[in-house]
């Protein structure tokens, strides 16, 4: 964390009681810290892929251990952590259309089984967009798609991390896929 | 139906979760009776139970945009469960696991290896994985803690996941995973060369790893390519770790 930074706990507080600016802070934070994270782990392993649950699990250690104490908990990190992962891997996806393996980092998988992934950048966008309106609502259902749908998280690790049980994240899980299947359904590929 | 505004998802919310926590057959006559009191709001959830049977059919965000090759999240492996996948080459991949018994909090490594490699010569190399691993113990080599063949017939090793410290995917263990063609300084070390594992790990340590002798050119295969099936194969490869050393 460079020294310019303040605290992302400090942020993750101000961003709590609503303060708009700080909860954009926290986001670019976040976000080049993901990023960095990603590059550095490539660097080491010399390997192609990164996993998104990896990532956001080693950035909650990594801050954690930077800023001690006053950390949040794992919950309440992971529920800015993983609308900042939709960010960079919607980009992430969106780089990879628009320049083949250009020296940018792969995510898991979305080299090995792009057949089987949503491929379509745009189409990510509308997701997305539709979450943040969700989010104003109920903002626990749109975090259950960005832990689930974009980082891939399974039902019991998002129970563990958000502190409710398995069965109401599978709940919430359900409501927020009608949500979001009410509001796309025009713009779906058959 | 359109879109729902914040407000008509706001009210019929409720509804919504009260009714998906009914078993699916018992849910027509909830409805009924709902539809007693308010049919408006009856016509909604309805709607939306309709969209939920849709979404279904076609699959709406079930595979995670990253998806992690065949869906093993959630798996159990012998007495693991497969939490996510930390790390996949030519040869397979490896997953973070925990212990489903919940016997110990320690969480590990599993790793399997391609589905598509799997016969009797992948089940040997991964014996002979298991064999070796077994052997060597060092704090940067985690240790090997189970090994098996899963339900659907697919061999693994559990190891100990080393969280921060040695990437469990790395050149090390992809080089102790590759083919019959490999490299006997990298696989069959300490397996009739008068090279010990002792050797091996002692290189492993001062390399860290880099070192090309435990590198993989794709996870599958080690730099060095020598057949250890043969004599000559087995004396080229002793050579290659004595000039090196």
């Amino acid at each position: 964390m460079q020294a310019t930074n303040p605290e992302i706990s400090t942020l993750i507080g101000l961003a709590e009681q609503g303060d708009e600016a700080s909860a954009d802070k926290l986001f670019t934070v976040l976000y080049r810290a993901l990023h960095r994270l990603a590059k550095r782990q490539l660097a080491r392993q010399g390997v192609v892929t990164v996993s998104a649950t990896t990532l956001i699990h080693e950035a909650y250690l990594d801050m954690a251990a930077q800023e001690g104490r006053s950390f949040p908990d794992r919950g309440r990190f992971m529920a800015y952590a993983a609308r900042v992962m939709r960010g960079l891997i919607i980009d992430h996806v969106r780089n990879r259309l628009a320049i083949k393996r250009g020296g940018q980092f792969e995510l898991t998988s979305l080299s090995t089984n792009v057949a089987d992934v949503i491929d379509d950048d745009q189409e990510l966008t509308r997701i997305s967009q539709a979450l943040d309106e969700l989010a104003h609502t109920d903002n626990s259902l749109s975090q259950i798609v960005d832990l689930k749908f974009f980082c891939g998280f399974s039902f019991g690790e998002i129970a563990e991390m958000v502190g409710v049980s398995e069965r109401t994240v599978h709940r919430k899980w359900e409501k927020a896929r009608i949500y979001l299947y009410r509001s796309l359904r025009a713009d779906l590929p058959l | 139906m359109s879109t729902l505004t914040p407000d008509q998802w706001q009210e019929v919310s409720p509804y919504l979760d009260e009714v998906l926590e009914i078993d699916p057959e018992n849910r027509a006559a909830w409805l009924r009776s709902l539809g007693e009191r308010d049919a408006r709001l009856a016509s909604m959830v309805q709607s939306l139970l309709d969209d939920k049977l849709q979404l279904e059919q076609r699959g709406f965000l079930e595979r995670p945009v990253l998806s992690a090759g065949p869906r093993l999240t959630g798996q159990r492996v012998g007495a693991y469960t497969l939490i996510s996948q930390i790390g996949q080459g030519g040869m397979g991949s490896v997953w973070l696991a925990r212990r489903s018994d919940g016997r110990f909090e320690r969480q590990a490594a599993v790793k399997f290896v391609n589905f598509a490699l799997t016969g009797p010569a992948t089940e040997e190399r991964f014996k002979r994985e298991g064999t070796i691993l077994g052997r060597l113990t060092h704090p940067h080599i985690a240790a090997l803690m189970d090994a098996g063949i899963s339900t659907d017939g697919s061999p693994y090793l559990v190891l100990e996941y080393v969280g921060g410290g040695i990437d469990l995917t790395g050149p090390f263990f992809q080089s102790l995973g590759t083919n019959g063609r490999s490299c006997g300084t990298c696989h069959v070390a300490s397996d009739g060369m008068s090279v010990s594992a002792g050797d091996v790990q002692q290189r492993f340590l001062l390399t860290q790893g880099n070192d090309p002798i435990f590198r993989t050119v794709d996870g599958s295969n080690c730099d060095h390519n020598i057949d250890v099936s043969t004599f000559q194969g087995r004396y080229q490869a002793y050579s290659l770790l004595r000039t090196r050393a």
